[in-house]
């Protein structure tokens, strides 16, 4: 494969996913800058590895580096500091927003139960597929999520006037 | 598989992934209808997929991502094509203009080219006939002492003789107008100019160690420099006069 078409490649690669990842990275680690540091990263491992990488799979390939490297910045922070902050959910009683409140609960999900739904819900990836992704079988990433929607589900029963 | 309270959950979540028959669909609505105090948890499980479908918002971070190949690395330089320009135009004004570094090869190319007209060169007082163009004298102008400066020692002693040579031919008969061979006119050619390069260089370093002295004595043969007037020192006589003595008695 040619320079030129290497590089038209990753160029559309970069204009079908690049907002995509940085919202996985986004939702996964509750901080927008360092998602978009991630995904920045993520993009120029792809460019790095343009040569080796088969574009047939790039979505694939985009977003299981974006998950490794949130795990990684994940396990460096909490080598940092003890404690995990995350983002308290905000109850906003007057104008209830059904998609902010799932973001919001996405706060209290493990971050390999977020993961699995966020590439599910957002990205329509299969079990299997979220599975090769994570490193997991296919029944543990569907107990995983069935764990993740049932905690979503209770924090929106919580709030009772969304009902 | 039967469903009852305590598959319930589990139901209704492969409910909405989509995982059921619609056997297993139908059970499920069964149920709920039979027993309404799930129809809350049925409709909770029903929003907490409210998400799917959204579309990503926009982190304005394609325009860093995108590759343009090696343009980008040109953009990186832009700037300094001004600066070129002008280090050319520097260059071209103050070493091409003021020590003109022509090359020797297209010199004698250009002699070589045009030895059919036949000029005259003045060398050291004597005339020496030579055949070149006008165009051969302008290198002359712009061809180097450095470039000929191996040249000139090698062959300057070959220049009175090459000058006697042809004067003693020519007899001093019309000044030596003669058409010779191109490779010995181009050698005559050759020698002219290196004389005259050595007389330059010559007058150059002359001019150089004389710097003020000579500037000087250029004048003088010019115009006689004018004769300064001695000043005569004023003699002081030593003798004293009769009248000092009567004017100073205590001396």
């Amino acid at each position: 494969m040619s320079k030129q078409e290497l590089l038209n490649l990753y160029n559309q690669a970069v204009r079908d996913y690049d907002n995509r990842v940085c919202r996985f990275a986004d939702k996964l680690l509750m901080d927008r800058t360092s998602a978009k540091d991630i995904t920045q990263e993520a993009f120029m491992k792809l460019w790095q590895h343009k040569e080796a990488i088969d574009f047939a799979k790039v979505k694939s390939w985009l977003f299981t580096t974006t998950y490794r490297l949130c795990m990684d910045h994940i396990g460096r922070k909490n080598r940092n500091s003890d404690t995990v902050y995350l983002e308290e959910p905000s109850y906003e009683l007057e104008s209830p927003d059904l998609k902010k409140i799932i973001h919001d609960a996405l706060a209290l999900l493990n971050e390999t139960q977020r993961s699995i739904l966020l590439l599910k819900d957002y990205e329509g990836y299969s079990y299997a597929e979220i599975g090769e992704m994570i490193q997991l079988n296919d029944s543990q990433v569907k107990v995983y999520l069935f764990r993740a929607r049932q905690k979503i589900k209770e924090h929106i029963g919580d709030l009772k006037f969304v009902i | 598989m039967k469903i009852h309270k305590e598959n319930i959950e589990e139901f209704m979540f492969d409910y909405f992934e989509g995982n059921l028959s619609d056997a297993d669909k139908q059970q499920v609505l069964d149920f709920v209808h039979e027993y309404p105090e799930y129809e809350k948890d049925f409709v909770l499980w029903a929003k907490s997929y409210a998400h799917i479908g959204e579309p990503a918002p926009n982190y304005n971070l394609t325009n860093g991502l995108i590759q343009h190949g090696n343009k980008v690395q040109l953009q990186k330089y832009y700037w300094s094509a001004p600066v070129l320009i002008l280090a050319a135009l520097s260059f071209w004004w103050f070493g091409y203009r003021q020590e003109p570094n022509h090359d020797s090869k297209t010199a004698k190319y250009e002699v070589l080219k045009s030895n059919s007209v036949p000029t005259q060169v003045h060398k050291g007082g004597s005339s020496i006939q030579a055949s070149s163009s006008p165009i051969s004298q302008k290198h002359k102008e712009e061809t180097t002492i450095e470039s000929k400066a191996n040249t000139i020692e090698g062959l300057s002693p070959s220049v009175s003789e090459t000058a006697k040579m042809h004067k003693d031919q020519n007899n001093g008969e019309s000044q030596g107008h003669e058409h010779a061979e191109p490779l010995v006119q181009h050698k005559l050619q050759d020698t002219v100019e290196i004389s005259n390069r050595k007389e330059t260089r010559i007058d150059h370093t002359q001019s150089v160690t004389d710097s003020m002295s000579s500037s000087k004595s250029i004048s003088s043969e010019k115009e006689p420099a004018p004769v300064k007037k001695k000043k005569k020192r004023n003699s002081i006589d030593l003798n004293t006069s009769p009248k000092f003595i009567e004017q100073n008695p205590n001396f």
